[in-house]
């Protein structure tokens, strides 16, 4: 029996076997070609991450960021890789070599191994409905937890093997802090994973219907997206590598290539991080699909890189105009407000699954069905954006879902919208200066 | 400061090792080659030691070989911040031994330059501290507007930052109408660029969180350390010279002088940041022989000059009491018992320059 749906990677396979390859052979061929695209489209997308961010925050900071390099400073990022795959290798003469070697690997590793479970969108082969993601797994959250906690056992080794002061106390304060910060992310998971009633991304993704989760999920979201600052080390969490404090943290001692695998580690957790909240508390790569069956994979898509950036813009913003906790303050934060927080959330989703409060269960009201696909294959909707028509069938609380997720929409499209329109006509908060410092230099 | 008492506890009851940690004089963060050894117990300082001289040129012993004309750019050099009043504070001394009348309107320009001096100052201490802080983008705001200062300053001295400016007898040259007119332009909007400031950082409850009840200074252990301007200022103490001792035309001009309450990190920083809300405006010689002590209130605090002369071309003996040096003694005072993460916004907090600790 064929199942309603697949990954595009099983569509690979298939179609490996039916040119003759075997089966052990096609799917080694598919995990290999699966790799090989995961680690090009990282190394891509880190360098990409590093300029906007630059860029981003040279406009928050009124200067033009990087501009030298290739068109517009586009190469900027190529060529700071570059100049880190040319350096020399230094290992200091005290540090344990062998764990010094291995830490970076250790720190980098978890994080490309993220990328299996994460869901991209959905598209059409032979008219069958396959994820844009390499493994399905029906644990996706689990595993993904269980990355990001493998990662510090990285940075512990980096910062003890490197024999420095500052290292060791760079990798004590992370170790802390991403302990800290596991338990409440870990929590507001759960109350995800309940509302959804599976583990698997995709699962996650396809229960999220008319509303996304962020709605009746609005605590965690929050509790989510401060630990998952806290899980990436930035700003205003960025206490592990505090530059004025720490001069560089748990990698003041790594050089070269080595220092590049921690500085990557570092943007693809942001990608992850962001890209789990898309995934579970803003429908994923849900949305109106305006371009109609054929070209389903790219405005899946569309809708995954657009809600996925507006969190690494958020990140970057952040780290632009907040300054750094210290750390018994960060500890206190964590186990005092956001661990009972999650909690509560908990219970309180528990509460709504077992009396079967439609709040707290997946949304499953009609919506709008733009693709003929949608339609054909019925209980799959790809928009969470349900017609007004729908709304006289809605239970008031499936009313009120729906009011949230309009006045949501409309303040994030006035707030970004206005940032928009004002970048556009050339505002800038220094706009005035500008002109005053015009005037005093005639 | 109960969280304190409990590291401290947690400190007396746990059998743990102390840690040195050598902060400096290679580090982001101490504003310059100062060198703290700071003797810790996890993240909890327990003692510091500032470690002086990475940038010890031997200023005070070269003033005795060179003539006074010479000295005034030589001690612009010493807090290369505030240069303005390192060149006010020689003159001083020397006109206070010549006996010079000086020009009114000299004086009044010696008072504009040098509370444009303290706006430059000011503006690159608060651009630090928030860096200090982890926020990164104050300081480029507030670079934005020292390059307005530096500009107006340029256009008086020709010099951008050490400016030679201020010389025995009067200033180096008359400022123009041009200056006038760019001045209070400049004045106008200065006000906004603060507002600007507030809203980026001073409100920002990580900050505020961070800076309250650390660093504490009493009144009387501030005195005691020989502690002046704003970190004195910030401990509740009102003593400003420009207002107890007047000297140039200061005692022509009504400002306000902020103080803060508790002598904490967050009253040192609102005593400095209203200081700049208070921004509104208006050859070779011989000195005879004799003694005398002059003192300012510089940026960092009392500036003072001791001037031994025995009535040569040069100075017998010329001592410069540095504010920054008195400031960095009481550090150690306000860093027991705090975290490692609090040093560098202390340190901040008393806004010193290695230039003019080690001179």
């Amino acid at each position: 029996m064929i199942p309603a749906s697949t990954t595009v990677w099983e569509w690979f396979r298939a179609w490996l076997m039916s040119h003759g390859i075997s089966y052990v052979w096609a799917d080694f061929w598919m995990l290999t070609v699966g790799l090989v695209v995961i680690i090009v489209f990282v190394v891509v997308m880190v360098l990409a991450l590093v300029l906007v961010e630059r860029k981003v925050l040279g406009w928050i900071q009124i200067r033009p960021g990087p501009n030298r390099v290739g068109p517009w400073g586009l190469l900027q990022t190529v060529a700071d890789a570059l100049k880190l795959l040319f350096k020399e290798d230094i290992i200091p003469m005290n540090a344990d070599k062998p764990m010094f070697v291995l830490a970076p690997a250790l720190v980098f590793v978890p994080t490309l191994m993220a990328f299996v479970v994460i869901p991209f969108g959905v598209g059409f082969v032979n008219s069958r409905l396959h994820y844009i993601v390499l493994q399905d797994l029906n644990i996706g959250l689990l595993y993904l937890m269980a990355l990001s906690a493998l990662g510090i056992i990285g940075i512990i080794v980096g910062g003890w093997a490197s024999n420095n002061k500052y290292s060791l106390l760079g990798a004590m304060r992370s170790v802390a802090q991403l302990i800290s910060y596991e338990v409440p992310m870990v929590l507001a998971l759960i109350s995800v994973a309940l509302f959804a009633g599976s583990l698997s991304l995709v699962e996650i993704v396809q229960a999220q219907g008319s509303t996304p989760a962020i709605w009746p999920l609005l605590p965690a979201f929050i509790i989510f997206l401060i630990a998952g600052v806290a899980e990436t080390n930035r700003c205003p969490f960025d206490i592990p590598e505090a530059e004025s404090e720490l001069v560089a943290g748990y990698h003041t001692e790594y050089s070269g290539m080595k220092f590049a695998l921690f500085f990557l580690a570092e943007y693809i957790n942001i990608f992850i991080v962001s890209a789990l909240i898309t995934v579970c508390f803003l429908g994923g790569w849900k949305g109106p699909m305006f371009l109609g069956e054929s070209w389903l994979w790219l405005t899946s898509m569309f809708w995954f890189f657009a809600k996925l950036s507006l969190f690494i813009f958020a990140f970057i913003w952040f780290r632009g105009t907040f300054p750094r906790l210290r750390v018994d303050q960060m500890m206190a934060f964590a186990w005092k407000f956001l661990l009972p927080l999650s909690v509560l959330q908990l219970m309180v989703v528990g509460w709504g699954i077992v009396y079967r409060n439609p709040w707290f269960s997946a949304n499953r009201i009609p919506s709008l069905d733009v693709t003929a696909a949608g339609r054909a294959l019925g209980a799959l909707q790809y928009e969470y954006l349900p017609t007004f028509a729908a709304v006289g069938q809605m239970t008031p609380p499936e009313k009120m879902a729906f009011a949230w997720s309009v006045v949501g929409a409309i303040v994030l499209l006035l707030f970004f919208g206005g940032m928009l329109w004002r970048t556009l006509r050339g505002w800038h908060p220094s706009r005035d200066f500008y002109r005053v410092y015009r005037e005093l230099e005639s | 400061m109960p969280q304190t008492d409990l590291w401290q506890k947690r400190a007396d009851t746990l059998f743990t090792e102390e840690m040195v940690l050598n902060m400096g004089p290679q580090h982001p963060s101490t504003h310059g080659v100062l060198r703290l050894v700071l003797h810790t117990d996890g993240e909890v300082i327990k003692k510091c030691v500032p470690h002086l001289g990475y940038l010890h040129r031997g200023m005070e012993k070269h003033s005795e070989i060179k003539e006074y004309r010479q000295i005034i750019p030589l001690w612009d050099r010493a807090d290369y911040l505030s240069s303005m009043h390192n060149s006010y504070i020689v003159t001083l001394a020397a006109e206070s031994l010549l006996g010079v009348e000086v020009p009114r309107r000299a004086e009044y320009l010696r008072v504009m330059m040098m509370e444009l001096q303290r706006l430059a100052s000011h503006l690159i201490w608060f651009g630090t501290f928030a860096l200090d802080s982890g926020a990164v983008t104050p300081i480029f705001y507030a670079f934005r507007e020292r390059e307005l200062v530096l500009d107006l300053l340029e256009l008086a001295s020709g010099a951008r930052l050490l400016y030679n400016y201020i010389r025995p007898g009067g200033v180096r040259l008359d400022v123009t109408s041009e200056f006038m007119r760019r001045l209070k332009k400049f004045l106008v909007h200065f006000q906004d660029y603060l507002d600007e400031y507030e809203e980026l950082y001073t409100g920002n409850a990580i900050f505020i969180n961070r800076a309250r009840n650390i660093g504490m200074l009493t009144a009387e252990e501030a005195i005691s350390w020989g502690a002046s301007g704003p970190t004195l200022r910030g401990s509740g103490v009102k003593w400003d010279l420009r207002k107890d001792e007047p000297y140039s035309a200061y005692e022509e001009f009504k400002f306000p002088v902020p103080v803060g309450e508790r002598g904490d990190v967050l009253d040192r920083y609102n005593v400095r940041f209203l200081e700049m809300r208070a921004a509104k405006l208006p050859t070779s010689i011989k000195v005879p022989p004799g003694e005398v002590y002059v003192r300012t209130e510089s940026p960092r605090g009392e500036l003072g000059a001791y001037l031994v002369s025995e009535g040569g071309k040069t100075p017998y003996r010329f001592h410069v009491r540095a504010p920054s040096f008195l400031n960095l003694s009481a550090l150690d005072t306000m860093l027991r018992g705090h975290m490692i993460a609090d040093v560098v916004l202390i340190l901040g907090s008393i806004d010193i320059t290695v230039g003019d600790t080690d001179r």
